[in-house]
């Protein structure tokens, strides 16, 4: 099965295997990720083996293989999230939820990322889930709030009261 | 070509503009330390063991990316460097199991470490499979390691990768130079191996972890052979260690015929590599990984073998040649029969067709060609007479090729063709099945053989600028067509025929419009059949209607000269070429290298010279047959040049080649003409008899004759790849392995 819009957009842009990584951005920004078909997809039109491509892609920490879940949770080990516990978060995470950073619970609810800063230092530690920064997290309220979004329906950007959104810097 | 001047440790040394300092100091035989480096791949830069001084430079550029530039002045060696390549050798060793290498009990250990052996995990380099061959080990003697390591051991711990049967991956071991996965694009369209993740996660790998097999892997083991660490070993010869002898062989098992470099431990082969890889070109899956099985089977015979009653009984050669002499004696000659396998060397199918027409007074001499290739064989012969050298793809501007798969076979033409890919030739592939080339070619038609025929004669119609025949094609197979023919007017145009269009079943028709559209375009062409020696059994006139040189029967001149070399009279007529399939006239049925017939009636006596022991078929005497690694023998490939290979081992038990038996027989009934020493004499021979007819040249191919078009059977079906009658999975497991994951 091939994307026919994805096929349309190589030819369109009249792609060589010079424009890999905008083709590999474009698929990642409208599907979300690197699937093996998208893979397989481009092989076909560049004629460069699909190992290449994956080699290319995965060098990126930006591209992602697994299908992204219904929500987005961003860990960060920076610096000051590390001092405030934020080892302790992710690997609770891990633990609980058997998730390593970029990949997605199996029902497809939430997907999980540790990465090194959100930019917001002074409230570690830090979470992002859907947008939304989550400040002086503590396990045991990332955990309270994973399950919740696990049960219950997505609500955009919306955290508890006892903690406040912050709007996520620009 | 500018010649500029630069300095090395103090001497003036000639370079060539855009050599690297690493290229002209190795050619003036200065020692610089590499790691990643490799004769004929682009340079890597990534081991940093090859660091130099360059005057006037504060930092110390790597040798083998670095241009040399007029005057420059290089120190290779310094106490700076010294430091240097130290360090970089004990961070590389920070994540590399070796333990044995800074152990100060190392040299005591020997008393005691053949219990490290072969332990699941690599601990050091006593328990590492690739001791004593390994580079990095030998490197770290050469420029020591000046002291403790201050870094702490960081052992990966990835799971050893032993999902095939061909080669084991640990990457516990790896140190990242490289090599494979720049080798694996230098010779494949479909590389296998790239570099997956970054950082101190790097790892070699496939796409989506997937196995070597789903990732499209020819299993062709040039990585193996370049890895300087044990991260990828062979299995067969996991732990045979060093080994003690290298010869140089031919491998019999298509008609490339390429040449081997077997490595032999206490007289057996453990290895077959190519001679030189990035330059020759590679060995494909069939002579890298199944030589040593093939040769070394447990269940090969050994010994002359009668069959008495429902038992056998041993008999040693003078015996089993007492025997067969009596019963050619009483054979009359048009009831016996020879049957030689088509892989067999030139001196074996000479012998054998000499021994059918001077001690027997037969023609019924052949191979199983002429029903393989059933309807089509004259067309098959035809192709060998005009086929030209592989060489002629470095020049090729357009490429056709047709029914070609080179996934696990003939790997060289994979490697020429991507080089000819990358001189800008153009790709046009037919075939009936989606193949590792189709992804690849610029036009990838996909047609069962029958319509293949059907494609080309419209394709030589449209480049001689004719009407279409009004034949049914699709749009999209016209549009396919009319820009294949747009590619094709590019010349040379060079056609490969690959074994599964010879051999199909309809080939009669295929292969005359492949002539045809060559003839329409001055193509050259390349025909690749699966046999061994195909090529050597025409020229050698292993046939019942060929003379040795080509030459057809009923050319009378041809056959006075041949009874003067071989002065005795030769029988004038000709026989049926299927003749051992009609066993009621034979009474006896001699067959080498080939499985007797399953269908003989119980009155024929058969003898069988062969390898292995019959599976199917019935035979009566059985005789050990020396393997192509055992003998020196002399092979003629898909464009008539000659290759001699060499005996790397002895024979297995009493085996012996098949001449050899031949003329042993040939003597004890008295006949003359046979008392050859060894192969050279019977070359010797044959160039009186072939014109052309030496080592690396091409014989003269000008009289071969077709033949008449014989009613042939239908054709056997195409199956894999044969040796000596055998489905290469017989006797090669991995090869069973891979039948299996198909």
């Amino acid at each position: 099965m091939t994307n026919p819009a994805l096929t349309q957009f190589i030819q369109e842009e009249n792609c060589d295997p010079g424009n890999l990584i905008p083709l590999l951005q474009h698929i990642q920004q409208t599907e979300g990720y690197i699937s093996e078909q998208s893979v397989r997809q481009i092989s076909h039109f560049l004629k460069i083996s699909e190992n290449h491509i994956y080699g290319v892609a995965s060098f990126y920490s930006q591209f992602r293989f697994q299908k992204p879940g219904k929500h987005h949770l961003k860990v960060c080990l920076g610096t000051a999230c590390h001092v405030q516990g934020g080892k302790q978060l992710a690997q609770e995470v891990q633990k609980q939820f058997h998730l390593c950073s970029g990949e997605t619970t199996p029902d497809g609810a939430i997907d999980y990322e540790e990465v090194a800063c959100l930019g917001c230092c002074a409230q570690a530690a830090v979470v992002e889930i859907d947008g939304a920064i989550y400040a002086k997290m503590t396990t045991d309220r990332l955990m309270k709030k994973l399950h919740e979004l696990r049960n219950i329906q997505p609500v955009p950007a919306q955290a508890d009261e006892s903690c406040p959104p912050i709007p996520a810097s620009p | 070509m500018t010649t500029l001047r630069i300095t090395v440790d103090g001497r003036v040394l000639e370079a060539q503009k855009g050599e690297t300092i690493l290229q002209t100091a190795r050619r003036y035989g200065f020692y610089i330390p590499t790691l990643c480096d490799y004769a004929h791949l682009t340079p890597h830069g990534s081991c940093r063991l090859c660091i130099v001084e360059v005057e006037g430079s504060p930092k110390t550029p790597t040798a083998c990316t670095t241009p040399v530039e007029e005057g420059m002045v290089v120190r290779t060696h310094s106490p700076r460097l010294q430091a240097l390549r130290s360090e970089i050798l004990r961070l590389l060793l920070s994540e590399h199991p070796v333990s044995c290498l800074i152990c100060p009990e190392q040299d005591h250990c020997d008393e005691c470490m053949i219990t490290l052996r072969k332990s699941g995990v690599t601990t050091g380099c006593r328990s590492c499979s690739k001791d004593g061959l390994c580079e990095l080990q030998e490197l770290v003697v050469r420029i020591g390691l000046d002291g403790q390591s201050p870094y702490p051991v960081f052992y990966r711990g990835h799971t050893v990768e032993k999902g095939d049967p061909f080669f084991d991956r640990d990457y516990n071991l790896c140190i990242l130079c490289g090599r494979c996965l720049r080798v694996c694009e230098a010779l494949h369209f479909a590389t296998t191996l790239t570099y997956v993740e970054r950082g101190n996660r790097t790892i070699v790998g496939t796409a989506f972890g997937r196995s070597h097999l789903e990732a499209g892997c020819s299993f062709c083991g040039a990585c193996v052979e370049v890895c300087p660490t044990g991260a990828l070993v062979e299995k067969y010869s996991k732990w045979d260690g060093i080994p003690d002898g290298e010869t140089k062989a031919i491998c019999p098992l298509c008609s490339l015929n390429c040449e081997l470099r077997l490595l032999t431990k206490k007289g057996q082969v453990i290895i077959s590599l190519p001679t030189d890889l990035l330059g020759d070109g590679p060995l494909c899956l069939a002579g890298r990984f199944g030589i040593p099985e093939l040769v070394n089977h447990p269940q090969r015979l050994k010994v002359p073998t009668l069959r008495v009653g429902n038992g056998w009984q041993q008999l040693t050669w003078e015996e089993a040649a007492q025997i067969l002499a009596e019963k050619l004696f009483n054979c009359p000659s048009e009831n016996f029969g020879l049957l030689i396998s088509d892989s067999s060397s030139n001196e074996d199918l000479y012998i054998a067709q000499k021994f059918a027409r001077v001690v027997m007074r037969t023609h019924q001499v052949s191979t199983v060609a002429a029903q393989r290739y059933g309807n089509g064989f004259p067309q098959v012969i035809e192709l060998l007479k005009q086929s030209v050298s592989l060489q002629a793809l470095a020049t090729a501007r357009s490429l056709l090729c047709v029914g070609l798969d080179l996934r696990y076979l003939q790997a060289v033409v994979e490697y020429k063709l991507v080089q000819a890919r990358r001189h800008g030739a153009k790709l046009i592939t037919l075939h009936s099945k989606p193949h590792s080339l189709s992804p690849f070619a610029d036009v990838a038609w996909l047609a069962e053989p029958g319509r293949q025929a059907m494609f080309l004669s419209e394709l030589t119609r449209l480049v001689r600028g004719k009407s279409s025949s009004g034949k049914v094609f699709s749009k999209e197979q016209r549009l396919a067509l009319e820009s294949a023919a747009k590619l094709l007017s590019a010349s040379p145009l060079v056609i490969l025929v690959g074994h599964e269009a010879l051999e199909a079943v309809k080939n009669k028709a295929l292969l005359q419009a492949v002539q045809t559209l060559a003839e329409a375009l001055h193509a050259m062409v390349i025909p690749l059949p699966a046999q061994g020696n195909l090529s050597g059994s025409l020229m050698m006139g292993a046939f019942p209607h060929l003379l040795p040189g080509g030459f057809g029967l009923d050319d009378e001149a041809q056959r006075q000269r041949v009874m003067g070399r071989w002065s005795t009279p030769l029988p004038a007529i000709s026989t049926d070429p299927l003749f051992w399939q009609k066993g009621g006239r034979l009474r006896v049925l001699m067959t080498i290298g080939e499985n007797p017939p399953t269908d003989l009636p119980d009155s024929v006596f058969v003898v069988s010279q062969h390898l292995y022991p019959p599976t199917n078929g019935r035979a009566d005497l059985l005789l050990p047959l020396a393997a192509f690694s055992e003998s020196s023998a002399s092979w003629l490939d898909y464009a008539g040049v000659m290759h001699i290979g060499h005996a790397a081992v002895p024979p297995l038990g009493e085996a012996l080649p098949a001449w050899q038996m031949l003329c042993l027989i040939a003597r004890s009934m008295g006949a003359r003409g046979f008392d050859f020493a060894n192969s050279e004499e019977i070359r010797a021979e044959i160039t009186r008899v072939v014109s052309g007819f030496w080592e690396g040249t091409t014989v003269d191919r000008f009289n071969l004759t077709a033949g008449s078009d014989h009613k042939l059977r239908q054709p056997l079906p195409a199956s894999e790849l044969e040796y000596l009658s055998y489905p290469l999975s017989h006797w090669v497991q991995g090869w069973q392995w891979l039948q299996t994951q198909r």
